[in-house]
């Protein structure tokens, strides 16, 4: 059975329609890029699945279970873990105690959770910066930070909300490197992003919306050479490879 | 405070003891009386901090709370004779409850910043408003506790000896239970809420009951101070017990001292007492005068000291804050 | 219940009311451009009411004539209280600018309470007091001249803001920061005139209540929660929001002075601005910008 069930799902503010009867499923361990021009639905989507918003139709199924309705705490207590598409650590608070704030949704002993924390931070690369608020991070740490402070939720799916957004060259290969690791340990992720190249190459299917409505669907070769994806991009600019 | 167990740590803590122990006996009693004050306030304010400071919930009508613990012990032992100290765990659970209906509807009405601050100071009002006009509660008159003389059963003595170290063993319980929040997990839930409340919930912090928890430790507490007073002072009335003055004494001190860190309260009270003391003997007679100095500071701190002085001085010495 | 005693009510709360709109449109004001809940302006009405007492009995003059005065006093206070002070925090977070705002109240009415004393005072006003009578219905000649005078400034302070360059200037800023700020519109300067602006018309609003209404340190307090009350009742930041909640909240404690006893009268207010909060914080008329 598919892991993530959308049926339908729609969402509209003040007349206008941000989630246009979408419909797509998504299977246990895969990479599923969602893609389309600014302002096609896609942050509406993931705040409806993760449950910041209620749809107006449709279902959202993990497994047997209905998400409608449930508030985000508890989304993320059934495994489902984002990010923000603009990032938001706890700006006062140090980058351990980000962490840890995480890691007590699963353990509530305070040692415990503190050598938790430890250990995903150097998983995520900010040993060094534990003690630094994580307000004077750089953009790349904080996406980073924001990025281990999910997995310390302990997800079974994760929704990325463009995190290679802002990152120069070398960050973003870091920032690949990070979800390939956390594919191969199991997670099943949804991906926004806006860079082609980088969608493509880690995606295993690719759903694409524009104006709230899903257009296309499949895997990358076959979304790169339709008619519609290509004719909603005009005037968009993107680099593809 | 307890974590680190190093001996530094542990000779402070008997020195303070020591200390504390032996004041009361070497002051004059005017001195004792200002002791006392600090310490009721510290405690206060550390009761108020864990909702306002730790979860950032900023509350204008903490009085409400302190009230309704004052007048429900008082009203216990005027009316049936039942010693104030259990009056004081009933008005402490009613504080509670209070706080309860208080957080639940605010709180789920998604109530934030200074709305909630705003919707607190119109409870309080209310209660005031109501206490001014119901007989049970002496309306203006406000209500005299019969003089017992000393009799401890009775949350009474002649001597402030006696009254010093009730506030004493309140605040440290206070303070126990504030750095035993802040380095656990409820601490990081608080301080979540209080950063950035969507981000909280991503991580699964349920912020409603967290928020909840934050406001009915908060108001449990602070009533159990109005019990306090009411015993202190012996005589209560609308405008001490849920006046806006009283709230902001209560939340005066965690902001001048540091909201959010377990000591802000106590360093706030130890600056703004002494100062409000002096200022009162300057400054002369009229009720209330010396909030014109703590206004003054107020602004102060404010503009120049937003951390307050604690966050001042943590800053001073670089340490990072955990 | 004598239907005359109502509409009594009616009518001495519509009055009242006026002034509360003046109150209330200014802390508007206040709160559209910069976004601050000022929690002093209780305490500019009452230096306003002050420094039209002293004013009036040191020159033996109506205290109306000491509008002048008390608006310009108020207005270099408001002034340099936002360019000194509440400038620096405008970026803080929204509780510190409540914080400073009640320091700054704090501070005034103790400073009053010291130089002047608790004990209410009232003045003594000859010319243009007494009623009128009609229809079994009395009408306060002091109440009804207060209430004129307040809605000839509500409406001049509009028309300042809808026809006036600088009002246009300040309501620009209060519905795009940086969009005025992009096109060269000083914010420091215009920030401190509108809080300039807010605490003069405040401090008129107690000038013109004075023929009539006791003059005490705490004063204040009782009028900004009220216009509190009214501004979210109205909608924060909507200019006719708050005028017409200003009027309705006029005759609603008027009417619960005669319903209710003794200062029972401001339960239904705070009754009603805990429902409003609750359940519909935008106010009745929840617009965004003055």
């Amino acid at each position: 059975m598919p892991f993530l069930k959308i049926e339908n799902l729609s969402k509209s503010f003040g007349g206008l329609m941000a989630v246009n009867h979408v419909t797509f499923q998504v299977g246990e361990g895969e990479i599923l890029g969602l893609i389309g021009p600014n302002g096609s639905g896609k942050t509406t989507l993931f705040n409806l699945i993760s449950g910041f918003f209620p749809p107006d139709t449709g279902s959202i199924y993990l497994g047997e279970e209905s998400l409608v309705g449930l508030k985000p705490h508890q989304i993320c207590k059934r495994g489902i873990g984002r990010t923000f598409q603009i990032v938001k650590p706890f700006p006062h608070l140090s980058v351990m105690r980000n962490v840890r704030a995480a890691v007590f949704n699963r353990e509530k002993e305070t040692n415990r959770a503190n050598r938790q924390s430890e250990s995903l931070l150097e998983f995520a690369g900010l040993w060094s910066k534990r003690n630094e608020l994580a307000g004077s991070l750089t953009l790349g740490e904080r996406k980073q930070l924001e990025l281990a402070r999910c997995l310390a939720t302990q997800p079974r799916f994760l929704l990325l909300d463009e995190v290679m957004a802002g990152l120069n060259p070398v960050e973003q290969k870091q920032m690949i490197d990070l979800v390939i690791k956390i594919r191969e340990r199991g997670i099943t992720i949804i991906v926004i992003e806006h860079t082609m190249q980088i969608i493509m190459t880690i995606s295993d299917r690719i759903i694409v919306l524009c104006f709230g409505e899903m257009i296309a669907q499949g895997v990358p070769g076959e979304v790169a050479q339709d008619p519609d994806v290509i004719k909603s991009y005009l005037g968009e600019k993107y680099r593809f490879v | 405070m307890f974590r680190n167990g190093t001996p530094k740590i542990l000779f402070f803590w008997f020195a303070f003891i020591l200390i504390a122990v032996l004041l009361p006996f070497l002051l004059p009693s005017y001195f004792v009386h200002i002791l006392i004050m600090i310490l009721f306030y510290g405690f206060l304010g550390t009761s108020w901090n864990i909702l306002g400071g730790y979860a950032g919930q900023f509350s204008f009508g903490h009085a409400a709370f302190f009230g309704i613990g004052a007048y429900t012990s008082t009203l216990i032992f005027v009316n049936w004779g039942i010693s104030p100290w259990i009056g004081m765990v009933f008005g402490g659970l009613l504080g509670m409850l209070l706080g309860l209906l208080m957080g639940s509807l605010c709180f789920h009405y998604g109530l934030k910043g200074p709305y909630f601050a705003l919707a607190t100071l119109a409870f309080a009002e209310l209660l005031r408003l109501i206490s001014l006009n119901l007989d049970l509660t002496g309306k203006a008159m406000g209500i005299l506790i019969p003089l017992k003389g000393n009799a401890l059963l009775s949350f009474q003595h002649e001597s402030k000896i006696f009254y010093y170290f009730v506030i004493l063993l309140m605040f440290i319980g206070v303070l126990w239970v504030a750095q035993w929040i802040d380095r656990g997990k409820i601490g990081d839930y608080f301080a979540a809420i209080r950063e950035d409340e969507d981000s909280a919930e991503a991580i699964g912090v349920n912020t409603f009951a967290y928020k909840l928890l934050g406001i009915l430790i908060s108001s449990f507490l602070t009533a159990l101070g109005g019990t306090f007073y009411a015993q202190y002072f012996l005589y209560i009335d609308p405008r001490v017990t849920f006046g806006v003055g009283t709230s902001i004494e209560i939340f005066l001190r965690p902001i001048v001292g540091g909201m959010g860190t377990v000591y802000g309260p106590i360093i706030g009270a130890l600056v703004l007492g002494p100062l409000g003391e002096v200022t009162r003997g300057i400054l002369g007679g009229y009720h209330g005068v010396h909030l014109m100095i703590y206004g003054a500071i107020l602004v102060g701190v404010i503009v120049f000291l937003p951390k307050g002085i604690y966050g001042w001085l943590d800053g001073f010495t670089r340490r990072h804050k955990w | 219940m004598d239907t005359n005693i109502l509409v009594q009510a009616v009518i001495s709360g519509l009055l009242m009311g006026g002034i509360y709109a003046l109150v209330a449109v200014s802390l508007n004001l206040i709160f559209g451009v910069m976004k601050i809940i000022n929690f002093a302006h209780g305490a500019f009405m009452m230096l306003g009411m002050y420094f039209t007492y002293w004013v009036s009995i040191f020159l033996d003059i109506h205290p109306y004539l000491s509008l002048f005065i008390s608006m310009s006093a108020l207005f270099v206070i408001g002034f340099f209280i936002q360019y000194g002070l509440i400038n620096r925090i405008i970026e803080a977070p929204e509780h510190n600018q409540l914080l400073l705002t009640l320091g700054i109240a704090l501070f005034f009415e103790n400073l009053a309470l010291f130089l002047w004393s608790p004990n209410y005072r009232m003045l003594q006003v000859t010319t243009l007091a007494g009623a009128m009578h009609t229809h079994k219905l009395m009408f306060s000649t002091p109440r009804m001249i207060a209430f004129g005078a307040a809605l000839t400034m509500t409406l001049l302070l509009y028309l300042f803001l809808t026809k006036t360059d600088s009002g246009k200037a300040i309501r620009a800023i209060s519905q795009d920061r940086e969009g005025a700020h992009v096109i060269g519109i000083n914010m420091k300067i215009i920030y401190s005139v509108a809080f300039g602006i807010g605490s003069a018309c405040v401090a008129a609003a107690g000038t013109m209540i004075t023929p009539f209404f006791y003059i005490s340190p705490t004063v204040g307090l009782v009028f900004v929660i009220t216009a509190f009350v009214i501004v979210v009742l109205g909608g924060l930041g909507s200019f006719w929001g708050a005028f017409f909640g200003a009027l309705i909240v006029g005759i609603a404690e008027s009417l619960g002075e005669v319903l209710l006893p003794g200062s029972l009268k401001q339960v239904p207010i705070y009754s009603i601005f805990i429902l409003t909060l609750l359940l519909r914080p935008k106010g009745l008329f929840g617009k965004k910008h003055v």
